[in-house]
């Protein structure tokens, strides 16, 4: 190879990336100009060789428009930077696209800025030009089998990911309710009762009964007897007593409440509790069974705490239907009365 | 780096846009403010045959560090009457200015762009709710207003009779001229609604 040659053709690199559609390898371009160069029978022995013959057809466009390819290379300017040809020198000039006209080149290093805007770190995204829609042809270096499959890897896991948590959180949810159940058994039936019924029951029906017992409560919750209750107690007397209360005449307007989620937990969550304590304290000595003991305990709570709910519910609605909106005070003397106390 | 091709990038800009042709007709211009880079002033003029023809509209150009790899952030400084402009704060809505934005435009094609859009309103992608139902169900109402407004803020040289009348017999009971100009205009012209805003109960 002939020394001179390879530095005039190193000093001219923007002439061979004219030539050539600029994502082939630069190194294979050069040899390939260098050959085309060297003499016209090397190109003829090569003939069937099919790199050959584009560095002939190469060759061909150069010799048979050479002013069409000089005026284009002298008023580029890259659409980035919108640099001009002789203002950032040195700088590698990029056709990438189906561009044509004064949008059609651009600097290497401005491409690659936009690209990397557009692609925000992932970097085997495509990108296409924003005038043209062209892809941009991206060439990644071979990085091996073993960053493949990291990448596919990285990427399965990222998509996992949110189905893993929501399904942990379903899992916690569920083995909450497992140990609130297991523990509510053995509150109301006692310590060591509850233990010996758990290790006689088959598993699978205590992995369904356990966490079933806090949603039977909450769901218990939300029944809100004492409200109906409270709204049709005049219905429910007379048909209770029929020959000491009349039927009711007409139903009366009722200030609905509502009820808030966390309310309706908190009260199911803490009612076994609260029935064991009430039954220990009301019938402590009277009655052996643990179990007999919270459901008498749970029944005189539950038949207490509706008894004034009802009534404070009946009350509330009394203050509700007496409410009245009032006129304003008058307030006219005050008003003239204002300026002059001012002047004085 | 980033900072090097804004500043860079913008200085060629502004010698485009003293070069270019459109300027001498006085179409469309910049200028830097307080010699800064990242701070413009652009003007356009209302395209001819529109609701804003003749008036001179004032846009603030903010340049982001990443320019040109971000859009620049432009607002009208002049308010305008537009379904696309919100009629509170400037604020434009225009893809190109968002996500369609490309390094290879510029001030100059984005500001022939916001001229365009002046031009030809796109309803079905409103910035301002109350001016794009108007646009949509009172056409001759909105070309009125818009009338009125490029006349009383950029402006233009006619303006709308009726719409002055109305003006006047609210300033005339008291409240800020441009008060009565918006709530009037955001109320359909309807003198009653207007006072009701400007002086609730």
């Amino acid at each position: 190879m002939d020394p001179e040659m390879t530095t005039m053709i190193d000093a001219a690199p923007s002439t061979t990336s004219l030539v050539k559609p600029d994502h082939k390898d630069t190194s294979s371009l050069r040899d390939r100009l260098i050959g085309n160069a060297d003499l016209e029978e090397s190109l003829g022995a090569k003939e069937e060789n099919a790199e050959a013959e584009t560095s002939l057809a190469a060759r061909a466009t150069m010799t048979s428009y050479p002013s069409l390819v000089d005026t284009s290379v002298l008023d580029r300017q890259c659409w980035v930077c919108f640099a001009g040809e002789d203002e950032e020198p040195g700088q590698r000039w990029l056709r990438p696209c189906r561009c044509r006209g004064s949008t059609k080149w651009v600097h290497y290093l401005c491409l690659q800025q936009w690209i990397d805007s557009q692609q925000k770190g992932t970097v085997t995204m495509p990108v296409t030009c924003p005038q043209c829609g062209a892809l941009y042809l991206l060439k990644y270096g071979s990085v091996g089998a073993i960053h493949r499959i990291l990448d596919a890897l990285e990427r399965s896991i990222n998509k996992g990911c949110p189905y893993m948590a929501g399904i942990c959180l379903v899992g916690a949810t569920y083995w909450t309710a497992v140990s609130y159940g297991a523990l509510t058994v053995m509150q109301v039936v006692g310590h060591r009762e509850g233990l010996q019924m758990m290790e006689r029951s088959d598993p699978l029906v205590l992995l369904i009964a356990l966490p079933s017992i806090p949603a039977c409560l909450i769901w218990a919750k939300m029944a809100r007897w004492e409200d109906w209750a409270a709204r049709n107690w005049r219905w429910l007397l007379h048909s209770v007593c029929p020959w000491v209360f009349e039927q009711p005449a007409e139903d009366f307007l009722f200030a609905d409440q509502h009820t808030s989620p966390s309310r309706i937990l908190c009260g199911a969550l803490i009612f076994p509790t609260i029935a064991t304590l009430i039954g220990r304290f009301l019938l402590g000595r009277r009655v052996r069974s643990n179990l007999n003991r919270t459901i008498l305990g749970g029944l005189v709570f539950i038949g207490v705490k509706g008894i004034l709910r009802i009534y404070y519910k009946l009350k509330h609605n009394e203050q509700y239907q007496k409410r009245e909106i009032m006129d304003a005070p008058e307030t006219r003397n005050a008003d003239t009365q204002a300026p002059d106390d001012m002047f004085q | 780096m980033a900072t090097n091709m804004a500043n860079t990038r913008i200085q060629r800009e502004l010698a485009e846009v003293a070069r270019a042709s459109d300027s001498e007709k006085g179409i469309v211009s910049l200028e830097a403010l307080d010699g800064r880079l990242d701070h413009l002033l652009g003007v356009i003029m209302g395209p001819p045959g529109s609701p804003y023809d003749g008036g001179t509209f004032k846009l603030d150009i903010h340049i982001p560090v990443e320019y040109p790899f971000k859009p620049p952030i432009i607002k009208f400084a002049t308010k305008v009457w537009h379904p696309n402009v919100s009629s509170a704060s400037g604020a434009i809505c225009l893809d190109i200015l968002k996500t369609n934005w490309a390094a290879a435009m510029t001030l100059r094609t984005v500001m022939i762009s916001i001229q365009a859009l002046l031009g030809s309103p796109v309803a079905d992608d409103p910035q301002d709710a109350i001016v794009a139902g108007q646009f949509k169900s009172q056409r001759s109402l909105f070309d009125q207003t818009a009338r009125y407004w490029a006349h009383i803020h950029a402006g233009a040289p006619t303006s709308v009779a009726v719409m002055d009348q109305k003006v006047a017999q609210m300033v005339q009971m008291g409240f800020r001229e441009s008060d009565v100009q918006d709530n009037l205009s955001w109320n359909g012209w309807d003198v009653e609604k207007a006072l009701e805003k400007l002086a609730p109960g």
